[in-house]
């Protein structure tokens, strides 16, 4: 628009300037025209002056020849050469002022010969006069001749004064013609100025106005430049940034000069400069690219980070420039980085627990909307037949109502829902499967879905069956072996007694000392028996934990293994004990046992010190209990804690070697550990950990 | 109905050793005048139930202690408990239930079913004599018999 109109104006004031320059000649012509004519009107003058002066003094000497002729009286003659003299300028001036003129020239010629032959006839009468006298003069001078001449040149002169006035009249209406002429371009030169002048004025105004829009916007665009968070930079052709905005500047850490002087090649990453020079290239020298093809690279701070720059370019390819918008996608990146990677964590997961676990994803219904292959495959559904089913159709009905009132009344509330299920396949065979039930929710903590994660344990399951069935097996053998075996023993002793009572005298002492052998024997039968079922009874008995005074317990055990016999010389060193979480039944068992050990295997020594306590070592309780009794070969303790092992004859020390197995037994269903330290002869330290209360999983 | 008080104790037990053991030791301390030895929990009903005076009418034998052992041939121990007391005749008579084992998982079973006592034989004879005594003194002798 502003190009289009500025070519009109343009166009428009060179046709005005031709036309005032063309009006300016004309006045110019006219001018000088004006000027010639003046020049003529003069020459005119001059033209019939001479002539006029000419004739004149023609007349001047024919009346001085007439006179001399008349009177003889030479005064007559004497300002005659004189005026020869004149009239032969005057005669020469009209020669020179009709130089250009051929027809007054001749004229002219005519009018100078005809002169200068009255002249010269006047000068012949003179002559006559003066050689010949009056008479002869008179008669020269009468002849008619002489007065023809005159009559001639009067006749010529008038032809030339009228010829010249002719002249000066078609002059001097040229000469007005003209002056019109030179009005008229005047005029045109003037309003011509006027409307050049008036144009300019135009143009500079709108121009004027037009740099104001100009300046304005070009303030406002500068402040979008300037202002902008985003980074703007033109670059040339050259592959120099012209000019990068304050953001670039702050945002990279160069200066302005440093941006525009380095080529931009050194501020890529080394990885993205062929991909961006490519891209710069086509910018530059390629008229077809997408423009709206997001370009993403990395650009080198002055401190020698780099960051993650999104580019929108436009180029100029008449300026073969490029305008470019790069907005600093770092964080983005990163945080896309960090998702990437939480996605592929997440895929990950997901691959592994398909690969580990079964997986069925239902609706808050309970209808089946995602299953993997491991639960087609144990189910011995298709997929299909799966999809939109309630998961009842695995149900065995095996589980009473509750249990899946129950597990409902969980998971609706947002709970996750752990626990073993006995499930039907399609072929009507069982599987078990522990499950572990997540309910999904959304943003607003709606459960959307039920997440099943289910793992197969029918194999183990039905080993617990069995279990359960090999343990009910041995709980009925215990039975049977507590009461057959039990009551030939009593046969045995009672008989034997009744042999020592009733038939004692006829005993005599070596029969005496034998029943009592079989006796011993058979009592130590009972006691293996009865050790042997307390053991396994160990094995069922259920732990029930609970925080109790391990002092309390201790103090009682003390008292009661000190009151029965005599152990009063026995030094007891007892440290003050951390409370214990445990089954207090079977930890009284554990204690009863290593204290009534320690006074056992001390009761050698003359000065038996039992030494009870505790110490913390790997965020668990130690308790020890150490005696300096016989002690143990080393090499054996591995033997300690096994059943009916024994380091010690039987008649030595008194016990059946079930005691620390025991021991070991009720530690180690608390998950705990024990262990001993010994020599012989040098005493034995028992150590035995239970894990702390918080450290449980009930 | 008639009862006949014939006698005092009733063992039941199907082991000879120990039923020889039992009436020996109550001899010693005159207990076991009026015992009568049943084999087994069969035995047992049919010496209290299976009987018939000179008119032929039913008689029940009433002893003042029934000696009880659990695992026996034919009707157990609990079998015959768990008939007696559901008796009306002879729900009332004291049952003392002798076991070899305190194993047994019928201990608690014993006492729902009305069992009086319950006693493990002791090996040792000694135990097993003392126990005996005790028991014969306190449910024979001391003991006030509803009956």
């Amino acid at each position: 628009m502003v190009t289009g109109f500025n070519k009109k104006i343009l166009v428009l004031f060179a046709i005005l300037a031709i036309a005032v320059i063309l009006a300016g000649i004309a006045t110019y012509k006219t001018q000088q025209n004006v000027k010639d004519t003046e020049a003529w009107v003069t020459h005119t003058d001059k033209v019939i002056a001479e002539t006029k002066e000419a004739t004149t003094r023609l007349k001047d000497i024919v009346l001085a020849a007439r006179g001399f002729v008349i009177t003889g009286d030479s005064l007559f003659l004497k300002s005659l050469d004189t005026t020869k003299a004149i009239l032969h300028t005057h005669l020469q001036n009209l020669n020179y002022l009709t130089a250009g003129n051929s027809t007054q020239k001749a004229k002219i010629d005519s009018l100078k010969k005809l002169i200068i032959f009255r002249s010269n006839f006047s000068d012949s009468v003179i002559q006559l006069r003066k050689e010949k006298g009056f008479a002869i003069a008179k008669k020269k001078f009468s002849t008619i001749n002489g007065e023809h001449y005159l009559e001639d040149i009067m006749q010529l002169h008038n032809e030339i004064i009228t010829t010249e006035n002719n002249l000066l009249k078609t002059r001097e209406l040229t000469n007005t013609k003209n002056y019109q002429h030179f009005l008229l371009s005047f005029y045109l030169l003037f309003a011509g100025t006027l409307i050049l002048l008036a144009i300019t004025i135009f143009i500079v105004w709108q121009n004027n106005l037009m740099r104001n829009k100009i300046e304005l916007s070009l303030i406002e665009y500068k402040s979008f430049f300037n202002n902008n968070s985003d980074l703007c930079l033109i670059t040339n052709k050259n592959g120099y940034f012209e000019t990068a905005n304050p953001q670039f500047e702050a945002t990279l850490g160069y200066t302005q000069k440093e941006i525009t002087t380095t080529p931009l090649v050194k501020f890529l990453h080394p990885d993205d400069v062929a991909a961006t020079m490519e891209r710069y290239k086509e910018h530059i020298y390629s008229s077809n690219f997408n423009y709206e093809q997001r370009f993403i690279n990395r650009y080198r701070k002055k401190d020698g980070s780099y960051i993650w720059l999104e580019w929108h370019s436009l180029p100029n390819l008449s300026s073969e420039k490029i305008y470019s918008i790069a907005r600093d996608i770092t964080e983005r990146k990163q945080t896309e980085e960090i998702l990437q990677n939480t996605l592929k964590d997440l895929a990950n997961y997901k691959y592994a627990l398909n690969e580990s676990s079964i997986i069925v994803i239902t609706n808050t219904h309970g209808n089946i909307e995602h299953v993997n292959d491991n639960f087609c495959k144990i189910s011995k559904f298709s997929r299909e037949e799966l999809i939109g089913q309630n998961m009842r159709i695995v149900n065995s009905g095996y589980h009473p109502k509750e249990f899946f009132t129950s597990l409902w009344n969980s998971i609706s509330k947002g709970e996750i829902w752990k626990g073993e299920i006995r499930d039907c396949a399609k072929d009507k065979s069982i599987f078990w499967i522990y499950t572990v039930i997540v309910p999904l929710q959304d943003d607003k903590n709606i459960t959307q879905q039920y997440l099943a994660i289910m793992i197969n344990f029918t194999a183990r399951k039905e080993a617990e069956f069995q279990l359960d069935y090999l343990n009910k097996e041995l709980q009925a053998f215990t039975y049977s072996v507590s009461h057959d075996l039990r009551a030939p023993l009593r046969g045995i002793t009672g008989f034997t007694s009744i042999l020592e009572e009733e038939y004692a005298a006829k005993l005599d002492d070596e029969a005496k000392r034998i029943t009592q052998v079989i006796k011993n024997n058979a009592t130590r039968m009972g006691i293996l028996i009865d050790d042997l079922l307390a053991f396994s009874r160990l094995g069922r008995q259920p732990v029930s934990k609970r925080i109790f005074s391990t002092n309390t317990l201790v103090k009682e055990i003390i008292e009661e293994q000190t009151s029965e016999k005599t152990h009063h010389s026995i030094e007891w060193q007892i440290q003050t004990l951390p409370e214990s979480f445990g089954d207090i039944s079977l930890m009284r068992q554990v204690w009863i046992n290593l204290i009534s050990n320690a006074i056992k295997y001390s009761s050698h020594n003359n000065h038996p010190i039992i030494e009870i306590g505790s110490f913390r070592q790997n965020n668990k309780w130690v308790f020890f209990i150490r005696d300096n009794g016989v002690g143990f070969d080393d090499k054996y303790k591995e033997k300690l804690f096994k059943v009916f092992q024994r380091l010690h004859a039987a008649n030595e020390f008194e016990g059946t070697g079930i005691g620390l197995a025991n021991v070991a037994k009720i530690i180690t269903k608390h998950g705990g550990e024990v262990w001993a330290e010994g020599a012989i002869n040098k005493g034995a330290t028992f150590y035995f950990t239970i894990p702390d209360n918080q450290n449980q999983i009930i | 109905m008639t009862t006949a008080n014939l006698i005092d104790v009733l063992l039941v037990e199907d082991n000879n050793d120990d039923a020889e053991l039992t009436i020996r030791e109550l001899k010693k301390y005159h207990l076991a005048n009026n015992l009568h030895h049943a084999k087994d929990g069969e035995e047992a009903l049919k010496f209290i139930f299976d009987n018939k005076d000179a008119d032929g009418n039913y008689l029940v034998k009433m002893p003042k202690l029934i000696l009880l052992d659990i695992k026996m041939p034919k009707l157990n121990g609990i079998e015959l408990l768990e008939k007696l007391k559901q008796d009306d005749r002879t729900k009332l008579i004291p049952v003392v239930i002798l076991t070899s084992s305190n194993e047994d998982p019928d201990i608690k079973k014993c006492y729902e079913l009305g069992a009086n006592s319950y006693i493990v034989k002791p090996v040792h004879f000694s135990g097993f004599a003392e126990s005996i005594k005790n028991i014969g003194l306190y449910w024979i002798l001391l003991n006030q018999s509803p009956i």
